[in-house]
């Protein structure tokens, strides 16, 4: 089994703050990993720390580290890191242009203005996040026009144009209603085959239907993590039980 | 990583302070050398104003004199005419009428201050002059009512902001209590204000100090001391605006009007740091 | 006690409603004044024609030359200060947006917007026209100018992109983009808008401006229209200063200023009023 992110020791903090401690994990290639917990547990911190969207917060600090492709994150050119390593987030944020150039924003901001690569890589962006059909007549519109599921699979496309090997998912569906969010699931269930997604949610049947892989944070530690039917259903340690049988969340 | 682009918006971004800066350079560097010819306690404290006279005499004294009654008086107009017009908007008329008030105050303020000069001179001083009897209607008086009305719809809109937005829940607890919104107003919205209005009024006295063209019109333009508010007055801001044009460069008269320029910018700087310090200070005080 | 606290109450409110109607009606009066004075003295003549003046100071003809250096010197600050002002701006919002030296820089912005005038006709006079020679011209009041517009730019700018929701920044950064880029490509188009009215309101105010290009290149007479930038112009704010304070002939005088001020005002109100029409599609967009 392939290893992408390698998390050794890893605990952050604002300011005085203790947000994560002591976190340590492997991530498999090429499956989709579930973090749940209880809000408040540091899940969301940790997320954003893999692709150091935390950096520009000035009383933001971390310690251990984080190997990716053989280099710890902090090695990287944050650019160049945040191009390996997607993020989707909680609101759908598309920028107030039109579809198309919300999907080649990644790519044009890399200096690619090839109009064939730009239109090819546009098009299989929208069909791995299921957007396509619903989209290819007008690519042209504003991207505000769209529902809010539609959005969201939008800012999924955006994130895969530039070809990441990680996608970070917060809490993707939590502003979105079922259907959609069935199908954003759906998304990301196919897009597996090619990259490694690692989704934060406080929705435990989420995590059962599509997670490979569950980790439970609690109070900024890692209670848990192993195979999701594993940790899903017969979890090692009394915390993790107790969260899911909703003793506590 | 920082890009070229990013070095060159980080440089943009420091042009005010350049600008600043440069300001107060050639202010200073086109006074000091006034004081090769003239006796700085001569500039400083002289009480003569006769720049062209032979010898010249360069003494700041009466226009600082009337500097200071013009601002006085007009700061006396502005600021309580800005909060009885702010509490009108706020308390008085219904919600609808507050937005076209304000954009009327918006629209009023955006008038040059040229043009309040022309109604001053051809509206305000013949009626002070021949239905009002005064010696002349070109005076202090008439300058400082023109210098509030330009000056009165930024502190009003500032305040009414304030006293709208002044905490509701404090509100209601006043009103819980039983007072009615008067007594609220005078008992809890006032005294909880006494930063923001104080900061407020400051940068209002910033903007009357250096008013140059009101002033230029209707003040008289004598450079003596006044003793009432119905004589004419001539003021710092004015003084360079009524003489530079006709001084020939690198002369000592040229030097001693920087000096003004050099003082009114001091002094102004000043006024506005204390505002904002005022405004700084009462901010965080909000955050705890 | 209630009804005399509610008398007490009803009292000092109509005190304030009268002397608030008062002042609120003495500045009406003022736009009142100087429409009915200055619409008898408009004409296609008066808006178009070069100004002249008879032996006895009566001035004749119209304010052409003063339109159209106002709008010269306005448009020329404008171009110099814009570049500055939005990219201070986008500085302030996207760079160096918190601690000290951000501080001290927006403090230095307020204090800009604060310098008098006159002050800066002085800098102006010592500046462009001495130092770098540039003379009593259109380009070195232009200059003056912009540097009075520039902190309203700055400052305007910098709201306009605070006002930018934090998801779009990061949405951006997520995606691999620089600093600027997350800046020019993504915020700054969104506060584009308020921008603009910031720009608008900047030059309605340096169109009205007099002191400034008192000394550093407006002239109460020339006999032509404005023809290059090293050239002294007439400018209707000047003007109109010039007409009330060296005019022989009071009367005549007083009747062409009051047109000019006639057509500044047009001008300015028009600005604001587009502006006011900018802000209120914006918010019925977000609607």
């Amino acid at each position: 089994m392939d290893i992408d992110l390698k998390v050794k020791n890893l605990s952050a903090y604002f300011g005085q703050k203790k947000i994560l401690d002591s976190i340590s994990l492997e991530i498999p290639s090429r499956s989709i990993v579930a973090i749940i917990g209880p809000s408040g547990c540091g899940k969301s911190t940790f997320l954003r720390t893999i692709n150091r969207m935390n950096d520009r917060f000035d009383d933001f600090h971390s310690t251990g580290s984080i190997i990716f492709k053989g280099r710890d994150t902090m090695e990287y050119p944050v650019e160049e890191l945040r191009k390996e390593i997607g993020m989707v987030f909680q609101k759908p944020n598309p920028f107030p242009k039109s579809i198309y150039e919300n999907v080649v924003f990644g790519l044009k901001i890399q200096g690619i203005r090839d109009k064939k690569i730009l239109d090819e890589k546009a098009n299989q962006s929208l069909m791995a996040a299921s957007l396509y059909e619903e989209v290819k007549d007008r690519l042209s519109t504003n991207a505000y026009k769209l529902s809010g599921g539609q959005q969201q699979r939008l800012c999924i496309a955006r994130a895969l144009a530039v070809s990441p090997k990680i996608l970070l998912l917060d809490e993707p569906t939590s502003a979105i209603d079922p259907i959609a969010t069935k199908q954003i699931e759906n998304v990301l269930k196919n897009i597996k085959k090619d990259i490694t997604i690692v989704i934060v949610t406080h929705n435990i049947n989420q995590a059962a239907r599509i997670a490979d892989y569950v980790a439970f944070f609690y109070m900024g530690r890692l209670i848990e993590f192993g195979k999701s039917e594993k940790v899903l259903n017969s979890p090692a340690e009394k915390l993790t039980e107790e969260y899911l049988t909703g003793t506590y969340g | 990583m920082k890009s070229t682009i990013d070095r060159l918006i980080s440089v943009s971004g420091l042009t005010s302070i350049a600008i600043i800066a440069a300001i107060t350079f050639f202010l200073f560097y086109n006074w000091i050398p006034l004081f090769d010819t003239v006796d700085p306690i001569g500039f400083f404290f002289g009480t003569l104003w006769y720049p062209t006279a032979i010898p010249p005499l360069y003494g700041i004294l009466p226009l600082l004199d009337a500097t200071i009654w013009i601002s006085v008086l007009a700061i006396l107009i502005t600021i309580p005419s800005a909060f009885v017009i702010a509490v009108f908007i706020t308390y008085i008329v219904p919600k609808k009428m507050r937005y076209i008030l304000k954009t009327f105050l918006e629209i009023f303020s955006s008038i040059p201050s040229v043009i309040l000069g022309l109604i001053g001179l051809s509206i305000v001083a013949p009626y002070f002059q021949n239905v009002l009897n005064m010696d002349t209607g070109q005076n202090i008086l008439n300058a400082a009512i023109m210098l509030s009305l330009i000056t009165i719809p930024m502190p009003a809109s500032m305040m009414e902001d304030f006293i709208s937005a002044f905490s509701p829940d404090q509100k209601e607890g006043s009103q819980a209590l039983g007072a009615n919104e008067f007594e609220t107003l005078t008992k809890v919205v006032i005294p909880g204000l006494k930063g923001p209005f104080a900061s407020i009024t400051m940068l209002s006295l910033g903007r009357i100090f250096g008013e140059t063209m009101i002033v230029l019109m209707v003040a008289g333009n004598a450079a003596i001391f006044p003793s009432n508010i119905f004589q004419p007055a001539r003021v710092l801001s004015s003084t360079i605006a009524a003489e530079m044009g006709e001084t020939p460069v690198g002369t000592p008269h040229f030097y001693a009007l920087f000096g003004i320029g050099a003082i009114l910018f001091v002094i102004t700087f000043l006024i506005n740091i204390a505002g904002e310090t005022i405004r700084f200070r009462y901010e965080r005080q909000m955050m705890k | 006690m209630l009804k005399q606290r509610m008398l007490k109450q009803r009292i000092a409110f109509l005190i304030l409603s009268i002397i608030s109607i008062g002042i609120l009606i003495s500045m009406g009066s003022i736009f009142a004044i100087i429409f009915v004075n200055g619409f008898s003295v408009l004409n296609w003549n008066f808006l178009t024609s070069i100004t002249s003046f008879d032996f006895k100071g009566m001035p004749h003809g119209g304010i052409g030359p003063a339109i159209v250096g106002t709008f010269m010197v306005t448009g020329l600050g404008l171009a110099f200060a814009v570049p500055v002002g939005v990219i201070s701006g986008i500085f302030l919002s996207e760079y160096k947006n918190r601690g000290k030296l951000f501080n001290f820089l927006r403090m230095m912005v307020a204090n800009l917007a604060g310098v008098p005038s006159v002050v800066h006709g002085l800098f102006g006079l010592a500046v462009f026209v001495v130092l770098f020679r540039f003379g009593f011209s259109i380009l070195s009041s232009a200059l003056t100018l912009s540097i009075l517009a520039l902190p309203i730019i700055i400052m305007t700018t910098e709201n306009a992109m605070r006002d930018v929701p934090n998801e779009l920044r990061e949405g951006a950064f997520a995606l691999g983009s620089k600093r600027w880029q997350s800046a020019l490509m993504v915020v700054f188009p969104v506060s584009l808008p308020k921008v603009l009215t910031g720009i608008i309101l900047a030059s309605a105010r340096i169109a009205g401006e007099t002191a400034p290009i008192l000394f550093t290149g407006a002239t109460l007479y020339l006999a032509h229209f404005p023809t290059a930038l090293n050239q002294q112009f007439m400018a209707l704010p000047y003007t109109i200063y010039g007409l009330m304070t060296t005019s022989i002939n009071i009367e005549a005088s007083t009747n062409f200023a009051y047109g000019i001020a006639f057509v500044l005002i047009a001008l300015i109100t028009l600005m604001n009023i587009t502006v006011m029409i900018f802000r209120s599609i914006k918010r019925k967009m977000e609607v």
